[in-house]
């Protein structure tokens, strides 16, 4: 620890920056390509815990919260902010971007100490990086089909029946359903699908608890009373439950905020009798702004009308027009799931491209996700997804392997995949040209067509063959081939199946070159005399 | 051919043996035509409702069976209708209204049945067991099904709902929108060219008298030139060859030649009324019988080539 703050000023700042990015990319390098090697991370504190077996670079980077090197622990922190955001953003390719992050820093940084300017370096390194991003785009091609999908999970598992079981989810599912990954009973993986639009909200009281097996409460043609409403008086409750009666439903669900124990009891003698089945749930969501949209949601996929405590509504005031009804409603202690609704599919549908838009139009995860659940609902299935590994730690790799790979490969859904990761990117280095004939052009030039051929040198020897050969072997290949380390030879890369998600590589470039553009232009570190841990990005 | 009734007895659904045995379910039951001649209720027994309908019919490739649907249940009846099977659908119960049966099913078992409330119901297992696949079905009242001909490799199969069709390329596991022209015109009917494997070439009669196309597995859909409906619901389509097309309007049939040709033309048209069902009979390679089923309960033989 510094006894008081510290500045250091170039070069001596660059060389300890580049000695932290160094460790961090040297600690993340053998994680790429399908023959990826562990990452052993003992625990943070705590006796008789068990050390974390990793190959993911995300979760890897996260665990390493501070260098014991304090000069060189800035650099490292640098990649590991922007690998975890890569990590949380599109799920994969952080290796490969801090492959290609720690290669354009060494070269970069050669070049403005034989005399580039970093400045103009930076505005070079930039524009080649969007070059690369549309040259990439270019070689997408879509990703259609259970065996195509099953390959590019097998080659973000390696494990070929998760990859099976992926592929068969994803294919089912497609980019924007729901998928849950939970923990399993029974070692390995399995998958099941639930019908409907499934929300976690809890039944209201220990009453509804059904003691069949399945603990599960199923209803059929039932009316649905959609609110956020406190329900306190029986009255109120009664003519919804008359209301359900009128228009044809055999049974009632009720979305509420909350139940008094006088119309919990009305419900369960109409429910012991037969006279109407029911069962009432929370207000899906924790959220105030979740619940809302969780509402909306229910009423267009039901066709009734939410009554919503902000706009003055009661349920003294229900009508029909406000109940929603679906063709069959179940709930557990967990789960309540909603199946076949009465809405108008023009309406449904219409929602549906409205939340697809927003998805498209937002860059912010927490926002996407939320969609995505929300789309994945509407779309009218669950699929969930259990991992049990031996032990609980392999349970949670399996668990976080299983989240990565569906994220991963929902984006390649949604925008192709390339015929091999390393041999697209090594085919960009056709596109990287400079705009001017300048040194400094010249220089990122050289510095990307490097960087590019990095992880295809990395995969190769992770695999165990001779980089250097193969790289040059595969300058004289046309497009699309490259080197298939499983079976060790040259070949067509779309042919052989080896494809990956060109989203991941575009957001791994983007990553490494507007990071590394930046890390260029650092002048001087101030180290202070008693830095925080890094937590978050 | 007409049954005799005294109420309005509306024939839901026509069809037919390679080996020119007719099947028709109507609203008082199923009835059964050999050889075309003559027409004998056939009881389908055990059913989970009193309602006697049968709403949609499907022959088995090979011609050996046929599955039969109504209110809640899919029952199979050999070729000379002796029932084999009724297979109880899921609760709650569903209303039969489309019946497609794979060409692969000695292989895969794969039967579907399009339901009027409840979207699409799937077998795997030769009919017995069923399990609603909806995933991406945004309008779950099917009207018509329809497989791509090569279904055993290729996995396509189209559903015809209020708001368009949708199809699916995982046997009818998940569904996707397809871009649908006419979003306020239901889809009535539904046709796979049988000699289109490469592409999936797939006709789509609306209420409002729109015959479509779509060449590429329903992703886009044009409307077909050349064919004049007046504006008359094609309630039933049929298929012959890469060629050939029966259109059935709510007033007359239209037998449609040169449908791959840029402008097709309406060879031969039949006045009918309330044309409900259709299905075709070859019996020799020159010849083109149509079986027409109605609203108002009429079975009529119509001698097309």
């Amino acid at each position: 620890m510094f006894r008081r703050p510290h500045v250091l000023f170039q070069p001596a700042a660059q060389r300890h920056f580049l000695r932290g990015v160094r460790r961090m990319a040297n600690v993340l390098r053998p994680t790429l390509g399908p023959f990826p090697r562990g990452v052993l991370v003992a625990p943070e504190r705590g006796i008789g815990r068990e050390p974390e077996w990793l190959d993911s670079g995300g979760l890897i980077a996260r665990r390493m919260v501070r260098l014991a090197d304090e000069c060189a622990d800035p650099g490292a922190m640098f990649v590991r902010h922007m690998v975890w955001r890569l990590h949380e953003e599109v799920g994969d390719g952080t290796a490969t971007a801090a492959v290609m992050f720690h290669e354009l820093l060494e070269q970069g940084m050669r070049s403005i100490a034989a005399g580039s300017d970093p400045m103009r370096l930076r505005r070079h390194l930039d524009a080649l990086t969007e070059a690369i991003c549309t040259a990439l785009a270019a070689q997408a091609i879509p990703l259609e089909g259970r065996p195509q999908i099953t390959r590019v999970a097998e080659s973000l598992c390696v494990d070929t029946y998760i990859a099976a079981t992926l592929g068969e989810v994803l294919d089912i599912m497609g980019a924007g359903g729901c998928i849950e990954v939970r923990s399993g009973l029974r070692p390995g993986i399995e998958r099941e699908y639930v019908e409907g639009a499934v929300y976690e909200s809890a039944i209201l009281s220990p009453r509804f608890e059904v003691e069949s097996t399945p603990r599960q409460i199923e209803l059929e043609q039932a009316a649905v009373v959609i609110s956020d409403l406190e329900v306190a008086n029986s009255h109120d409750l009664l003519r919804a439950m008359e209301l359900a009666l009128a228009a044809g439903a055999r049974a009632l669900v009720l979305i509420v905020d909350h139940l008094s124990d006088e119309a919990l009891a009305l419900l369960e003698v109409n429910r012991r009798t037969g006279a109407l089945p029911s069962f009432a749930v929370r207000v899906p969501g924790l959220r105030r702004e979740e619940q809302i949209a969780a509402l909306e949601d229910v009423a267009v996929l039901t066709g009734g009308i939410p009554l919503r405590r902000e706009a003055g509504a009661m349920l003294s005031a229900i009508t029909l027009a406000h109940l929603g009804q679906v063709r069959r409603a179940w709930a557990n202690n967990t789960h309540v799931g909603l199946a076949r609704g009465n809405g108008d599919p023009r309406t449904v549908r219409s929602r549906f491209e409205t939340l697809r838009q927003a998805f498209e139009s937002t860059d912010n995860p927490p926002t996407r996700r939320d969609l995505q659940q929300r789309i994945g609902r509407l779309n009218g299935g669950n699929a969930v997804v259990r991992v049990c590994g031996a032990t609980a730690a392999e349970t949670s790799a399996h668990i976080a392997l299983v989240q990565r790979a569906v994220s991963v490969l929902r984006g390649a859904l949604r925008s192709g995949v390339v015929p091999g990761g390393g041999a697209a990117l090594l085919a960009c280095r056709q596109a990287v040209h400079a705009a001017s004939a300048d040194r400094d052009g010249e220089a990122a030039c050289a510095m990307w067509r490097r960087a590019l051929a990095a992880p295809a040198r990395v995969i190769v020897a992770n695999a165990g063959y001779d980089a250097g050969a193969i790289i040059r072997m595969l300058d004289s290949l046309p497009a699309g081939h490259g080197f298939d380390v499983r079976s060790g030879r040259l070949t067509d890369m779309r042919c052989a199946g080896i494809l990956d998600p060109v989203a991941t590589l575009i957001a791994a470039v983007r990553a490494a070159g507007g990071s590394a553009a930046l890390a260029l232009t650092i002048e001087a570190q101030v180290y202070r005399r008693s830095p925080p841990a890094s937590v978050e990005p | 051919m007409n049954i005799a009734s005294d109420e309005p007895d509306p024939v839901y659904a026509l069809a037919a043996t390679p080996n020119g045995t007719l099947f028709a379910g109507r609203r008082s039951g199923l009835f059964i035509a050999a050889n075309g001649t003559g027409w004998t209720s056939l009881p389908v027994e055990a059913t989970p409702s009193a309602a006697s309908s049968i709403t949609a019919l499907a022959v088995m490739p090979q011609g050996d069976a046929v599955f039969v649907g109504g209110y809640g249940y899919v029952a199979r009846l050999t070729a000379s209708g002796a029932l084999q099977r009724v297979s109880v659908l899921p609760r709650p119960l569903p209303l039969v209204t489309a019946l497609v049966v794979s060409p692969d099913y000695a292989r895969d078992g794969v039967v579907l049945a399009g339901t009027a409330e409840d979207g699409v119901f799937r077998s795997i297992d030769h009919g017995e067991h069923w399990a609603p696949w909806n995933i991406g079905l945004l309008d779950h009242r099917i009207i018509d099904l329809a497989l791509s001909p090569a279904f055993a490799v290729d996995d396509t199969v189209f559903a015809a709902t209020e708001t368009g069709v949708f199809s699916s390329v995982n046997g009818g596991r998940s569904w996707r929108m397809s871009a649908f022209p006419r979003d306020d015109d239901p889809a009535l009917c539904l046709a796979a060219s049988p000699c289109s494997a490469q592409d999936v070439t797939v006709y789509a009669g609306t209420e409002g008298g729109a015959l479509l196309v779509s060449r590429d597995k329903g992703r886009s859909w044009c409307e077909m030139p050349g064919v004049a409906t007046d504006g008359q619901p094609i309630n039933a389509l049929v298929c012959i060859d890469a060629t050939t097309l029966i259109a059935g309007l709510a007033d007359r049939l239209l037998l449609i030649e040169g449908i791959l040709d840029p402008c097709p033309r309406v060879v031969q048209e039949t006045a009918c009324q309330s044309i409900t069902a259709l299905t075709c009979l070859v019996p020799a390679p020159d010849t083109l019988v149509a079986i027409v089923g109605s609203a108002d309960g009429q079975i009529t033989r119509l001698r097309l080539r």
